[in-house]
This record gives C-alpha cells, sequence and structure tokens, in this order.
C-alpha cells in the first residue's frame, strides 16, 4: 500500500499534535481534564475545568449535564489527594504522574446513593 | 572496585548503543543526583576509545577489562563550557590513553559512571578536574564605566571591550537571610529545610518537596529547553549580557544558558499591559517588563509571566500571579547587584527579597552552549 506524502506528512503531524500537552508547572489542579465516570444516569463522560486564584480552586465540571460550578474544592500537598464539591456531586481523588503536563486524577465520585469510578486527565 | 564483566564486548556494545538510543532525554542535560546515585561509588580501571566534547556533558568511553572480557563504560562529565575554563579541552585525553575513573553509578544499571576524578594512570595527573571558581578580580576596585550622559553602562562600556556578566555568587533562590545547605544542583542536602527556603503556600511547598524528592529530573529547562524565566536567567554558570540600546530606550538580556533567548526590558514609559503582537493576554517566559533609574540603579517591574516554566533552578513553584521588581546595580566595574522582591500571591503567603552579584568577564564573548542532546 502507498500512501501519499500529504497523507504521510498529516499523519505526522496528527501524532505529533496528540502527543503535545500544555505545559503547566504552576498550581498542579490549574487546567481542563477530560475523562469518564462509570456509573453516572446522564453519561460517562466528565469535563474539569479548575482555575487558582491564589486562596481557592474555582471552576466547572460537567457530567453530562450543564456546568455546575465548583462550590468547594481541597488540595491536600501532604498525599496529593483533591475533594470537589459541585452541584449534588461529591469527587474524591488522587493526582497521579504529578510531574506531568497531562497528570491523571483518579478515584470515585458519588451524587446520592449513585458512585462509581473515574478517571481524568489534564489536556 | 573493578566491575565483573558480564558481556562480550560485541553484546555490550551493542546493549549500549540499543540504551543509549532509547533514553535520548536521559541524554539531556540534568541534575547529576537525578541520574547518578551517590550511595553507589565505584573504581574503573581501563583505556579510552573515544572522547565525546558536546554539551550538555562531556563523555569519555572507556573500555574495561575484566579477564578475557571487555565493556565499554560512559563516563559523564562536566559541561565543555566548564571544563574549558578549567584548562581542559577535547584532546586532554586521547583514545588509548589509560585511565582510572572514580565516581558513582548510573540508577537505571546501565553502563555509565559519573566521573568524579579522572586520572591518566601514565602520569598519575587528575585530567578533566573542573574549576568552578571565579577569575581573579582586580586588585583595587575600579569605578564603573559610564555613558556620555554621565549614566552608568550595565554592560559592555562605550568604546571599552565586550564581556558579560557571569559567577552568581548564588546559584539557588532562597530568601535573604536564609541559612540552608544546597548542592552545585540546587538540591537541598536536608530535605527537612525546604520550609524555610521561601515562605511557601502549603501546595507550593508540597511542589516544591516532591521536585526535590525527584532530584529536580523533571526540570522543563533541561527537559525541554524551556527558557529560564524570571530571577533564574540570572544565575546560570552560562551568563549574560546587557545591551543598552539607548536610541530605542530599551534594554537587551541575551542568555548564556537556555537556548539563547532574549528578553527585552523598556524604558520609553509605554504601559504594562500587551506583548509585542499587540496581545494582552498572552503570558510570556520572561514577562513584560518596563524599566526606570532610581539613581545608579535600574529598577525593573514585570508582570504577565505564564507557568510553563521553573522560574528557579531549586524547583521553586510559581503561579502566572506572580510579579517581581528587579534592581540592578553596577557598583563597580566588575560587579553587578541583583536585588529581586519576589512577590507571587498565587504560590507564596508574601511578597519576599533576594540578592546576589554577579562578575563581569571581560575580554570574551559569552561561551557557546546551546540546549541539546549528547549523540545518540
Amino acid at each position: 500500500m502507498r500512501l501519499p506524502i500529504r497523507g504521510l506528512l498529516a499523519i505526522g503531524l496528527l501524532s505529533g499534535l496528540a502527543t503535545m500537552s500544555s505545559a503547566q508547572e504552576g498550581h498542579p489542579a490549574k487546567g481542563s481534564w477530560i475523562g469518564e465516570w462509570q456509573g453516572n444516569s446522564s453519561g460517562e463522560s466528565v469535563l474539569v475545568v479548575m482555575n487558582w486564584d491564589g486562596k481557592d480552586i474555582t471552576g466547572i465540571i460537567n457530567p453530562g449535564t450543564d456546568n455546575l460550578q465548583i462550590a468547594n474544592a481541597e488540595l491536600n500537598p501532604s498525599d496529593w489527594t483533591i475533594h470537589i464539591e459541585a452541584g449534588d456531586y461529591k469527587i474524591d481523588g488522587t493526582f497521579e504522574r504529578l510531574e506531568l503536563p497531562n497528570r491523571s486524577i483518579t478515584g470515585t465520585w458519588s451524587n446520592g446513593n449513585a458512585s462509581g469510578p473515574f478517571e481524568i486527565v489534564r489536556q | 572496585m573493578m566491575k565483573a564483566a558480564r558481556f562480550p564486548l560485541s553484546k555490550s556494545l551493542l546493549g549500549v548503543s540499543a540504551l543509549l538510543l532509547v533514553s535520548g532525554a536521559a541524554l539531556a542535560h540534568h541534575p547529576i543526583k537525578a541520574k547518578f546515585d551517590p550511595a553507589q561509588e565505584s573504581t574503573l580501571r581501563g583505556v579510552v576509545t573515544d572522547v565525546d566534547w558536546r554539551n550538555p556533558h562531556t563523555h569519555v568511553f572507556v573500555n574495561v577489562s575484566n579477564g578475557n572480557e571487555v565493556q565499554n563504560w560512559a563516563i559523564e562529565l562536566e559541561s565543555p563550557v566548564i571544563l574549558a575554563r578549567s584548562g581542559w579541552d577535547a584532546e586532554s585525553l586521547r583514545p588509548g590513553d589509560a585511565i582510572e575513573v572514580s565516581g558513582i553509578l548510573a540508577r537505571n544499571g546501565t553502563r555509565q559512571i559519573w566521573g568524579e576524578t579522572v586520572t591518566a594512570t601514565a602520569t598519575g595527573r587528575q585530567v578533566y578536574a573542573p574549576d568552578y571558581s571565579a577569575p581573579a578580580r582586580p586588585l583595587t576596585s575600579r569605578p564603573a564605566p559610564r555613558w556620555p550622559d554621565g549614566s552608568v553602562a550595565l554592560g559592555k562600556s562605550p568604546g571599552g571591550s565586550d564581556g558579560y556578566w557571569s559567577f552568581p555568587s548564588k546559584t539557588v533562590l532562597v530568601e535573604d537571610g536564609v541559612d540552608v545547605a544546597f548542592d552545585r544542583d540546587a538540591i537541598l542536602l536536608e530535605s527537612d529545610d525546604a520550609s524555610k527556603v521561601a515562605p511557601l503556600q502549603p501546595w507550593a511547598l508540597g511542589l516544591y518537596k516532591f521536585r526535590q524528592a525527584r532530584m529536580l529530573q523533571d526540570d522543563p529547562m533541561w527537559l525541554n529547553c524551556k527558557p529560564p524565566g524570571g530571577p533564574r536567567q540570572y544565575q546560570s554558570d552560562l551568563g549574560f549580557k546587557l545591551l543598552e540600546d539607548k536610541e530605542n530606550q530599551r534594554i537587551f538580556v541575551l542568555m548564556g544558558s537556555g537556548n539563547h533567548n532574549f528578553r527585552i526590558i523598556y524604558l520609553d514609559g509605554r504601559d504594562s499591559t500587551g506583548s509585542v503582537g499587540g496581545d494582552d493576554d498572552n503570558p510570556l517566559y520572561y514577562g513584560r517588563s518596563l524599566g526606570r533609574w532610581d539613581g545608579d540603579t535600574l529598577v525593573v517591574e514585570t508582570t504577565g509571566f505564564n507557568e510553563d516554566f521553573w522560574f528557579s533552578n531549586g524547583g521553586l513553584p510559581h503561579t502566572d500571579l506572580l510579579s517581581m521588581e528587579e534592581r540592578f546595580t553596577r557598583s563597580d566595574a566588575d560587579t553587578l547587584k541583583y536585588e529581586v522582591t519576589i512577590n507571587d500571591p498565587g504560590a507564596y503567603t508574601r511578597p519576599w527579597n533576594v540578592s546576589w552579584t554577579m562578575q563581569w568577564v571581560g575580554g570574551e564573548e559569552m561561551p557557546p552552549y546551546f540546549c541539546q542532546n549528547n549523540r545518540q
């Protein structure tokens, strides 16, 4: 099979872009995170956007509904765990690959009686 | 101690080659302890096969015999910039020379050793020993050179010879008045001292400890050739130049480290918002710098930093809330005093001050150094 030059260039460009992730050497939670959580009735994809204003972690989560403002988020740097509350959702996770821009958070989410595991990856 | 040979020469060479090919990132510049384990001291005796005189680290390859088996080892040494300053060159050792090397072994078990001492067997002389000391200063202080308008020249004096600033009196960012010990790579000798280094917020202290515990191996300046923004640009062995463009009321800061980036300090009274492209939401590695003169001191206010780099050699975090007030004072021809107030309410509990001096290296250009991998 012969691939045209343009096709090869496109593949090369796309694979290059796929490995790029904007560096983030500041507050570890800051950035856009995308992932999946299992067992959520409104969808198993989730978007989390977090910012750091010097005192608080702010932002939104979107678990397949409207955006929900983060009402409370606490990072514990002694073990790199994070607790997030937004709407009726509560999220408890642990940072992994903290040294990388595409670090992840894994843990459990809950909403009333529903709960399940999740993993989100910083974009 | 002679290391026991485990593979025939051809296999060992293939093995080393394969390892080097697949671990390109590990060949970049790095803190010594990130790659080599101080607890694994060793001594090798062998014959030089090659000298790779190239940034960021010089390598000497040596065949080490043990009975009928021979292994090729890579001895890693300081950069050619530092070794050349110390009087060595690429031919200080040649293939065929017998040497003895004492040092510490690579953490990943490959046949690499950080050479703390390299001794030529034939003469008993040490070779490639680095000398980190600054050149001797003049016996008597010379006044700082001045421009025809009377202002102090921060760089090359009008009509004078070229030169640059280097040999910072501090190579680690630590609050003035704090007494803690670091190694040459800005790694704390006592990890419990981390909280003393600067008034860190809890998350920033945690991240600083995390980076220190990993021996700074994730430093994006070395891993990804990111610019040395913030005060870090003045704590490199590789120096910097200050070029004053009087006509356009700006000063260029040319870095001897990183990828030879430059920073511009504007003295034309412009507003601090906006960047080169007119985009005021475009945080930069060096921020946006506005300068003014306070007597013989250049005062520079800088904001608009991004968060894509480390602003200190030791891995202290910063955020995009960082602002700096820097004061540059050429107290005499050979001394530049640098004082900086760091105000980053995103990472620190209060503003804090650091100061150090740099020494003028006259009659020379900055040594050639580019961020790059060693040969594969």
